[in-house]
Formats: C-alpha cells, sequence, structure tokens
C-alpha cells in the first residue's frame, strides 16, 4: 500500500496540470488554434481532412479555436453570412479572427468597416498577437474605413428601366461598386456593419431593405464568403434590423453576452447555415488574450432570453 | 459505528464510478466532509477535486493540514475568493474561478481537470446548499445532471454534500435520483 501511494503521488505533477487547466480555461492552451505556432500545422491538417469530395461542394472554415467543430463540414463557400450579437459579444473580435486564419492560409482578406477606423480595428488585431503590419505587407489583406453617407442614392423617377419597385418616396437606390485595387478579388470579406450602412437610410425603412437585398446579391456575384456584422440587443429574438437580412443571409452566428446575476457569460451559436449541418445548440465561448474560444462541448446553464 | 466507519463501510461496497450523495446536520458538515475526504485521499488513494462554494481556499488547506490530508493530491476549484476579491495567492494545486454562479465554468473546470489528472479520483461538489444559495434551484439542477452524467460517461467517482431536511425537496429528489446512494450521517 505504502509503495502504491508513493507511486500514486510522483506520477504527475500537479502544479503542472494546474497550469494546463487554468490555460485550458482561458483558452490559451497549445492544443486550440490561440497559439500561432499550432496554426499553420492545424490548418494544414484541417484542409486536408474536411472533406470536399463527397458532395462536390467547398467548405471553408473559421479557424476560431472550438467553433468549427460545431459543423459537419464546414461552411459552405460563397455564403453571405450574418454576425449577430449585442455590443462587447465579440463580432468583430470574430470576424477579425477569421480573417487572420485565411490570410495565414495564404486567401485574400478585405474588412469594410462602416464604423471603426482602420488604426482602430489594427490595435485589436495587435492586443491578440495577430500582427496586422505584417498581414496587410503580405499583400492579402485590405482594411477600409466607409462612411455610410458613401451610399449614393439615384433618384429616377419614371425609369422604365428599373427593375426594382420603387419606394414611396419614388428613389432608386445605387450601390456604388466597391473598388478595390486592380488584381485583389478578395477571398473573404467583412462588412461591418449592417446596422452602421441602416443608418443611412434613418426614416427610410422601406429603402435600406430594398439596399439590403441588393448589398446581398453583389457579394453573393462576387463569389467571396462574406460576413456581415449586425449589431442586436445583448439577448436578441430578433437578429437583423428588419428581419429580411435573416432571410436573404445564407448563415447567421449568434454572439451572447449573457448576464448572471453579477457576472457576464458569453456564449455562441450557429443559429442558421444552409448547405451544411450543424450544432442546433447554444455553447460556451471565451474571449482570451489570443482571441476568441467556443467550448463546442460545453453547454450553456440558465435562461438565455429574458421574458 | 461511529461517522467515519459509517462512510468508509458505505464506500467500500460500491463499484468504482460512484455517486453518493452525503446527508448530515449543519454541525457535522464540515467533520463529515474532511474525514471523508481523507478516507478517500489516504485510504482509497483517490485524487481529489473539490469544487468549494462553502470555504475559500486558504481556510481549507489550513483545515486539511489540520486533518493531515495530503494536499499534494487535492485540487481545489475554488468559487469563493475571486467574487469576494479575496487575495488570489498562487497555490499550486488550487484554481480560482469567477463565482459560485459561474456554473458554465465550474463546468469547464471540471471537465478539464478529469481530463488531465491520471489515475484514480473523485469529485466532491461542497455543497449543495451553498451552489443554491447563488444559482436558482432549476439551473443548479441542470447543472449538477450535466456533471453528473460527465462523471457517469469517465467513471469518475463524485460526491455531493448537502444538509438533512435543509434542502428544497424538489431539488433534492432530482439530484438523489442521480445518485447509487443517499448516505445519512
Amino acid at each position: 500500500m505504502d509503495e502504491k501511494k508513493s507511486k500514486q503521488s510522483n506520477i504527475f505533477d500537479m502544479a503542472k496540470i494546474k497550469a494546463e487547466i487554468e490555460n485550458k480555461l482561458k483558452g490559451t492552451d497549445d492544443k486550440g488554434y490561440s497559439t500561432g505556432g499550432t496554426l499553420e500545422q492545424k490548418t494544414q491538417q484541417l484542409h486536408e481532412t474536411k472533406n470536399e469530395a463527397k458532395t462536390g461542394k467547398k467548405f471553408v472554415l473559421t479557424g476560431v479555436s472550438g467553433f468549427d467543430e460545431l459543423f459537419e463540414n464546414g461552411i459552405p463557400k460563397g455564403s453571405n453570412i450574418l454576425v449577430a450579437g449585442g455590443a462587447g459579444s465579440g463580432k468583430t473580435i470574430f470576424c477579425l479572427q477569421t480573417l487572420w486564419y485565411h490570410i495565414l492560409c495564404g486567401e485574400k482578406c478585405f474588412y469594410m468597416s462602416f464604423e471603426e477606423s482602420e488604426k482602430r480595428l489594427m490595435e485589436h488585431m495587435e492586443d491578440f498577437g495577430w500582427n496586422p503590419e505584417k498581414l496587410l505587407a503580405s499583400g492579402n489583406f485590405k482594411i477600409k474605413r466607409y462612411l455610410p453617407s458613401d451610399i449614393h442614392y439615384v433618384s429616377e423617377k419614371g425609369n422604365d428601366n428599373a427593375m426594382f419597385a420603387k419606394e414611396e418616396d419614388s428613389q432608386l437606390l445605387q450601390l456604388e461598386p466597391v473598388t478595390l485595387e486592380e488584381g485583389f478579388n478578395p477571398d473573404f470579406v467583412v462588412i461591418d456593419s449592417l446596422t452602421a450602412i441602416a443608418s443611412a437610410f434613418m426614416g427610410k425603412e422601406g429603402s435600406y431593405r430594398f439596399y439590403a437585398e441588393r448589398l446581398f446579391r453583389f457579394f453573393e456575384n462576387m463569389g467571396s464568403t462574406n460576413y456581415f456584422i449586425t449589431e442586436t440587443g445583448q439577448m436578441p429574438e430578433t437578429f437583423s434590423q428588419t428581419g429580411v437580412e435573416e432571410f436573404l443571409a445564407d448563415g447567421v452566428i449568434v454572439l451572447y453576452n449573457i448576464k448572471r446575476e453579477n457576472m457576464r457569460e458569453r456564449a455562441i451559436e450557429v443559429l442558421k447555415m444552409r448547405g451544411t449541418k450543424h450544432q442546433e445548440r447554444i455553447v460556451a465561448m471565451k474571449i482570451s488574450e489570443k482571441g476568441m474560444v467556443v467550448y463546442p462541448k460545453q453547454e450553456i446553464f440558465g435562461e438565455i432570453h429574458t421574458k | 459505528m461511529n461517522d467515519l466507519e459509517k462512510i468508509s463501510q458505505e464506500l467500500n461496497n460500491l463499484p468504482k464510478g460512484w455517486i453518493v450523495m452525503l446527508e448530515t446536520s449543519p454541525e457535522k458538515m464540515l467533520e463529515v466532509s474532511l474525514s471523508t475526504i481523507k478516507f478517500l485521499s489516504d485510504e482509497k488513494n483517490y485524487i481529489g477535486i473539490i469544487v468549494s462554494a462553502s470555504r475559500p481556499q486558504k481556510n481549507l488547506i489550513q483545515l486539511y493540514q489540520q486533518k493531515k490530508i495530503d494536499i499534494k493530491k487535492i485540487l481545489i476549484l475554488d468559487c469563493i475568493s475571486k467574487s469576494q476579491s479575496l487575495d488570489l495567492e498562487e497555490a499550486s494545486n488550487v484554481i480560482y474561478l469567477e463565482s459560485v454562479s459561474s456554473l458554465t465554468n465550474i463546468s469547464l473546470a471540471i471537465t478539464a481537470s478529469i481530463q488531465r489528472i491520471p489515475g484514480d479520483k473523485f469529485v466532491f461538489i461542497d455543497s449543495i446548499n451553498s451552489m443554491l444559495i447563488h444559482n436558482k434551484p432549476e439551473v443548479f439542477a441542470q447543472f449538477i445532471h450535466g456533471i453528473l452524467t460527465k462523471l457517469r460517461i469517465g467513471g469518475i467517482n463524485g460526491l455531493l454534500i448537502s444538509l438533512e431536511h435543509e434542502t428544497n425537496k424538489e431539488i433534492h429528489a432530482e439530484i438523489a435520483q442521480l445518485c447509487d446512494r443517499i448516505v445519512k450521517i
């Protein structure tokens, strides 16, 4: 018995195990995507293992630790996806992290910001160690800030060639084409945010709905996989400004920042994703010093929505 | 038969991967907890994962040392100190969790602990009553069900302690039906 006791206590180092557990809880353990060194290995492995062959469809991953395990295959390439959530729920971080992952895979990414400045977005990336200067220098990453007022209105009363129904004020809306550098055809685009764009249509909700549809078609035709950020309440019951965006989008990802007594608890779910099977439950999520970490097997306890 | 003899007899008669709820009076609760941990740690040579919603780690470690429990065989998930803004001194066998009401985080910590600690072990929820102060009963029941299911799947031993007659009857019944045995001390 004494020998067995002695063996058991020498088998492991509790301090080392404690450190491993703490890293797991913080989302900074080496087994996730969070550390840059393992990302390239993980990237190659996942590109090889995620299947495209069976259905002929192509799928993409997000690279957000744990999140891709919510899907059977990944996100269908070329999808338009809403990323919805309240203030501070992690929408921008989710999208930046996804772009970081794809840039490291050699893919072209474009961040269209209608809210934060390029400088501020780069600071966010620096906070997580994603080295935005290096990414920009690679030529695979562009950030551009737009003003919602950059969206032009064209009034063409009585235009017989108009494809779209006129709104009550007889204005047609024309999207100013996105001007990108020649040769830069992004594989992934983030539009941040639909909420900011909608603010340009204050008092003209009908026009906004019309515009949103055109916006989605525009990006669909580009062939890129697109993430549209949309601001909701903290406990959303609807996931877009007007509801039409949820209908138009191929997928909806929702981020939560749930109030528990005097604490906040983060969670994420894939509410909808056409063309692939996915887990249909809300799971735990954290934002660590290295980025977002999702725990696909960890349920959330307690109510999500307030009555 | 004294209390320790009763506890050891009950636990010795169960196959590995048992889930047991200890029920006792407020006066005996501390001694029952310490005696059970000592028995499992010393006699059974189990590593203990203690989810403490009752006492901060500093107080627990003092009590364990007084009882001559080998603290190298104990990992404390301290749910109290951080939320009370107590001094979070670095300790090799203590993990500080946000609060007793951050059940998702506690669940993550328990899962990570049982995955990483090798060999025979037990998880001790101390105590049901303390956790119910900070959590709605139905949410707590959901949490306990989730934890006990994880333990069952992993063949890990589980121990809960509650105050006899003080625990909400419905919740008591819900938790009791998930256990292999209720031991009244």
